[in-house]
């Protein structure tokens, strides 16, 4: 197996709407916040590199595009995720009610091949803001009860917590990803581009005789 | 359930086929506020695809046949000089729904030795397990027993398509993917194999250069005289007069005056041209064009397949129109549209009057009475799940058959494996198309039984090994001399079907949709009987540029990076001000 490969790890943000995902992605990836609220508009996906275990991976973090707002993410959404970031609003229960749902949803749609050790991490944004209404225990407690989900309590807007987060995001995606990779044995995915050829597989076969 | 669901909008579009997805992407794209619903909890309306278990409930919802029986004439959201028109049924339209197993629900147990061997492969835990090498998957799939029970258990594996649709390498969608730049959210998989049906046996078509060098079907003069042909049609220009004299003849009596032996004739007119005996020529000369421009760009034939079926691409769309401020609801159904004075202002859903500009609408969904003669006859389809490719290989093919049907438009056959994500390892995917004549069970009947094994398996009889067949289907001249017995080994190497569906649904293509709508709604037809996205693209620029003739159709949407750098210079400058100088 190649080791040399590039990795590109398919990170998806799930949650309720306002909860502060495209925020998350902006401060990790940008170093920017704004307060202004946008139902996220123009929010798309997101790349970075970062270094885990001295290797180089390309994570690619994906947001709902608003399609959440509505129940209305598709199937396609999910595909091939390596870590679902759940995220809830720790001033909002019912966004914290809602992580359950959203869980189910993710396995549902995404049926990774071990449902029960796919990785998981729970952020619980804005701890900023004064008017919290769902407590560290309480949310570590419903962690727990899920395996153990990695927790963080994380603020998009002063930048707390946000870099250790997706560093956890980061390795727990690469964890998985390596089992995939045994998986993914067929190489001749194509990625459209303008170029003539982009096989993604650099050396698959030209002739099939 | 509370509902802040905005009220107005610029377009609202009912239905997330592939059509209805396009043209909200390229409203949304050009900053119109967009309103998408679709009355399902999945995308892509007649374009989907589904897991096992959701064909079952979309065969029971359509078996049902769902009635819209919320039918409420007076509404105080309709003003007086209005009037409302109840939304069609999508569940209604498709009819001759066949399902049949060949396959028992559970394996009886017939000895120890047996049932050991099926548990073992039933119950291996580690999707790893299949990552074996397809020469190792197809040995194992050969001590493979399947039962209903069996690939059930499986059913999320599969992504079985309502529409099955290639795409050209050089095509229309292609293009548009890659102009908008939509092709990021998908991927896709080559067809590495065109086949053909000739003589009672399967062949592969040579269709690239190298193809038509390396091809022991073709005798050396027979691949000049191909050469010259397929030259000939690619440098084809108008003012040449290699084709005078042809224009009112058919492609058939064109290749018939080259002299070309029936064994090429049969490669080109119905495998390469994609035609029949009676198209004419010049539209065969323009087929082939499409069809050897769109070769080497990906692969070694013009088609691109997309990973995990069909039902990806309308999602594609959608994405980008949600990312351009699109509102999605699925599990949303329009109940009526209001209309005065031949204009839609609004449609009417879950008691919520919501006001547009525009109304865009599959077919599926629009009211009788907007469709006026539109017949319900179509399309012939099949879906087969079966147990080995229909010509095995030592690596798995994704597979292009137009299977010719004397007089009539061919059955297309695609085949496609576990590697595109459309089926669980060891199984394979048949899609049949064709043009309905008669109904789906006896208007693909040729192919079928053409190309599978149709009798019911008892699940004791352990088959064949396949090791042999492909030797035997790439073995060339015999054709004449194949005796009563190879036809049985023939038979005994087929694919088993295991699972078969058919079911025939309207093809609307031909008929011009605006007739009978007020003149802001636009109706889409459902997929097409063609095996390419041609159509519904061209149908979704027309719809665009009847709604927005000087905007431009998809431009190309910027790259993520550049996307959110531009929404944070237009938000909160105050707050940034004060903060960069911190963090440098």
């Amino acid at each position: 197996m190649a080791t040399r490969k590039k990795v590109l790890l398919k990170v998806i943000i799930l949650g309720d709407s306002s909860v502060g995902k495209t925020s998350l992605m902006n401060q990790y990836v940008n170093k920017k916040f704004t307060n202004q609220y946008k139902a996220t508009i123009g929010a798309d996906f997101l790349t970075k590199e970062v270094m885990v275990d001295d290797r180089i991976v390309t994570m690619q973090i994906w947001d709902t595009a608003g399609q959440e707002r509505f129940q209305s993410l598709g199937v396609a959404f999910y595909r091939g995720a390596d870590c679902c970031v759940l995220v809830f609003d720790v001033t909002s229960p019912g966004s914290f009610k809602s992580l359950d749902g959203w869980r189910d949803e993710f396995l549902i749609q995404a049926s990774p091949s071990d449902p029960d050790h796919f990785p998981f991490v729970v952020l619980g944004n804005k701890v900023d803001l004064d008017n919290r209404a769902v407590s560290t225990k309480r949310a570590q407690q419903w962690c727990q009860s899920k395996n153990g989900l990695p927790y963080f309590e994380t603020s998009a807007k002063e930048a707390v917590n946000v870099e250790q987060a997706f560093k956890t995001i980061a390795r727990n995606a690469l964890a998985q990803e390596s089992d995939v990779e045994l998986y993914n044995e067929f190489p001749d995915q194509i990625k459209l581009d303008g170029g003539s050829t982009d096989n993604r597989s650099s050396g698959s076969d030209n002739c099939a005789c | 359930m509370e509902d802040d669901l905005p009220s107005k909008y610029e377009v609202i579009v009912i239905g997330t086929g592939m059509t209805e997805s396009i043209v909200a992407a390229a409203a949304s794209r050009i900053g119109k506020r967009v309103l998408h619903l679709d009355r399902n909890d999945y995308y892509g309306g007649m374009w989907a695809s589904f897991t096992f278990e959701a064909l079952q409930k979309w065969l029971d919802e359509c078996r049902n046949g769902k009635t819209n029986d919320f039918v409420k004439t007076s509404s105080p959201l309709v003003q007086d000089t209005e009037k409302s028109i109840t939304i069609g049924n999508q569940f209604s339209t498709v009819f001759n729904i066949e399902e049949k197993w060949f396959i028992p629900e559970k394996l009886p147990s017939v000895g120890n030795l047996l049932s050991a061997k099926i548990t073992q492969t039933e119950d291996s835990p580690k999707e790893s397990k299949d990552g074996l090498t397809e020469t190792e998957a197809t040995l194992k799939q050969n001590d493979k027993l399947w039962c209903q029970a069996k690939i059930k258990s499986m059913g999320r594996k599969f992504n079985l398509d309502l529409a099955p649709k290639l795409l050209f390498s050089r095509g229309t969608l292609v293009e548009l993917l890659i102009s908008s730049n939509i092709s990021r959210y998908a991927e896709f998989r080559c067809v590495n194999r065109i086949l053909t049906w000739q003589s009672d046996k399967l062949e592969t078509v040579p269709c690239s250069r190298a193809d038509v060098f390396a091809t022991k079907n073709v005798g050396l003069i027979e691949k000049r005289q191909l050469m010259q042909l397929l030259t000939l049609c690619v440098e084809y220009k108008p003012e040449s007069g290699e084709f005078k004299g042809f224009e009112d003849k058919t492609l058939k009596q064109y290749l018939e005056s080259k002299g070309l032996t029936e064994n090429l004739m049969h490669y080109v007119l119905y495998a390469i041209a994609m035609s029949n005996d009676t198209t004419p020529c010049m539209v065969g000369v323009e087929r082939t064009q499409r069809f050897l421009s769109s070769l080497g760009r990906y692969g070694n034939t013009p088609f691109l397949w997309p990973m995990y079926g069909t039902g990806e691409l309308p999602q594609c769309f959608c994405r980008l129109c949600a990312v351009f401020g699109g509102v999605y609801h699925l599990k949303r159904a329009a109940d009526s549209v209001i209309a005065a004075n031949n204009e839609c202002k609004a449609i009417l859903s879950d008691g919520s009057r919501l006001d547009c500009d525009h109304l865009v609408m599959g077919v599926a969904d629009a009211p009788p009475e907007f469709l006026g003669s539109v017949p319900k006859a179509g399309l012939s389809r099949g879906i087969f799940i079966i147990d080995r490719s229909i010509s095995t290989t030592d690596k798995e093919s994704l597979t292009l058959l137009q299977f010719p049907i004397k007089g009539k438009e061919p059955i297309t056959v695609i085949e496609a494996g576990p590697s595109t994500h459309v089926c669980p390892p060891g199984l394979y995917l048949l899609h049949m198309t064709t043009k309905q004549i008669d109904n789906a069970v006896n208007d693909l009947k040729p192919a079928v039984d053409a190309l599978l094994h149709s009798e019911y398996a008892d699940g004791t009889t352990i088959r064949i090994n396949t090791d042999t067949q492909s030797t035997q289907t790439s073995k060339e001249g015999d054709s004449s001399a194949s005796s009563g017995e190879s036809n049985i080994l023939n038979e005994s190497l087929k694919p088993q079907i295991l699972y078969a569906l058919y079911f025939n649904c309207p093809e609307t293509s031909e008929y011009d949709l605006s007739q009978n709508v007020p003149s802001n709604v636009h109706l889409c037809s459902g997929p097409d009987l063609a095996v390419d996205y041609e159509f519904a693209v061209k149908q979704a620029k027309s719809i665009f540029s009847k709604m927005y003739p000087d905007s431009e159709f998809l431009p190309r949407a910027p790259d993520p990076e550049e996307l959110s750098l531009e929404v944070d210079e237009a938000a909160g400058p105050p707050f940034q001000s004060s903060e960069e100088p911190k963090e440098e």
